[in-house]
């Protein structure tokens, strides 16, 4: 596809992601009074437009690369002793393996300096909706494809069979970073929902929700967090450029410190599966609704 | 809430439902598109001018091989979300155009002839209209 194409296709693209979310945002606000174009609009803009324009070839040129050089590491009868289980138990592995493994993959990248430098771009979001999903630096986006698509690359999975799932959850990824607040019930339990993503991009970097999509991860590994009300705030506490170019640079900057930025939240802590919206009994680390819940409102 | 706002919601919620809907099964039933890669980056194909495109469909975050024989832009991936790649793709086509084309050939039986032929193509949003004429017609006796 050259250059028109794809601008064709961004712009096919762009309005129908619009259509599909903006009702919603519009209707089931998690926060009342965000407009469309709110600030850092532009910016999130050009995050989209620079993934689908520029970058989505170079991903696409990097994991193929990544999946030829497995190719010589995976044994064929490994892969000929997978292709002969059942189809729907293949597909069980393949999603639970790629869960588990982006979920840690995903814990690394807010623990260690290194991966924080790339990830913090796409935690700077100070507003969060459809568009501001988008705002991912390219190799923070290659380390998180690369990764959850480890499984299906050594298993061989034919990831056609699951084509329409695939797209459910390429949508619902965009949609838990949406500004929406939907009663699904238990569903969220499955399949995720904004109010514990919108937890995850609390400007705590350890907030907990690491999972993909379904919180069954988090549950498993005690990081799940699901208070009754919106955080405070989005965004990280460390200074970042506000502008595209900036962004895209900032993990290259030189630091004063590499290490010592790690930040904590009382209401990060690890905790146990409460209902959203129950208000947790005394000695849970849930912060009460309303209370302020970055480090330094709560020093 | 009154009942305006009640069936904005149940309106609005039924309209992106479908809409979702809608993109999951016809991502299932759709060919594969390529991705996008405005940088060639995984193309070996020889580049034409662009005309004009034809809707490709949804682009699907799925279907890998484990076999390194698939080119490049073959590739399907997981995407972690809708970021990697447009949600939907559309083909580049040639132009709607207007073709004479002269033949010229020389027969060991007469004279060289000269043909003109006519030959309208349209190639709109994936619906390709036959040529009015053949692109190749035989010689005439």
């Amino acid at each position: 596809m050259n250059l028109p194409a794809a601008i064709l296709s961004t712009g096919l693209s762009i309005l129908f992601l619009v259509v599909l979310f903006r009702p919603l945002e519009k209707l089931f606000p998690a926060r009342e009074g965000q407009k469309f174009m709110r600030p850092a609009f532009w910016t999130d803009l050009c995050f989209l437009l620079g993934q689908y324009l520029l970058w989505s070839g170079l991903v696409f040129w990097a994991l193929n690369h990544f999946r030829g050089g497995l190719d010589g590491f995976v044994p064929p009868n490994f892969r000929a002793a997978v292709a002969a289980q059942s189809w729907w138990l293949q597909a069980v592995e393949m999603i639970v393996l790629s869960d588990f493994i982006i979920y840690w993959a995903h814990r690394l990248q807010h623990g260690v300096p290194f991966l924080w430098r790339f990830h913090s771009i796409h935690h700077s979001a100070e507003h969060l909706d459809w568009l501001a999903a988008h705002r991912e630096h390219p190799l923070d986006t290659i380390y998180t494809v690369g990764l959850i698509n480890l499984p299906a690359f050594i298993l061989g999975f034919p990831l056609e069979t699951l084509a329409g799932f695939l797209a459910f959850r390429g949508l619902w990824a965009i949609f838990i970073h949406s500004n929406v607040r939907l009663p699904i019930g238990p569903l969220r339990m499955i399949i995720g929902a904004p109010e514990l993503h919108h937890w995850h991009h609390d400007k705590a970097r350890d907030a907990g929700n690491y999972a993909n999509i379904s919180p069954l991860m988090d549950i498993l590994f005690g990081t799940y967090r699901c208070p009754d009300h919106e955080p405070e705030s989005f965004g990280i506490h460390e200074p970042i450029s506000k502008h595209y170019l900036g962004q895209l640079w900032h993990p290259f900057r030189r630091r004063r410190e590499s290490s010592g930025t790690r930040e904590s939240s009382d209401s990060a802590r690890e905790s146990p599966l409460p209902e959203c919206g129950r208000i947790p009994p005394q000695g849970m680390d849930f912060p009460a609704p309303g209370r302020q819940t970055s480090p330094e409102m709560a020093r | 809430m009154n009942l305006q706002s009640k069936l904005a919601r149940v309106a609005a919620l039924l309209f992106s439902l479908t809409l979702l809907a809608g993109y999951v099964v016809y991502s299932h039933v759709t060919p594969n598109t390529p991705p996008p890669d405005p940088l060639g980056l995984n193309e070996v194909e020889s580049r034409q001018e662009p005309d004009s495109f034809a809707f490709g469909g949804a682009v699907k975050a799925d279907n890998t091989s484990p076999s390194s024989e698939r080119p490049a832009n073959e590739l399907r991936i997981i995407s972690s979300k809708v970021i990697n790649q447009p949600v939907f793709s559309v083909h580049q086509h040639p132009r709607p155009s207007f073709k004479a084309l002269l033949h010229l050939w020389n027969s060991s039986d007469g004279p060289a002839v000269h043909y003109v032929d006519p030959s309208i193509r349209f190639h709109m949003f994936g619906i390709h209209l036959e040529p009015l004429y053949s692109d190749d017609p035989s010689p005439p006796k």
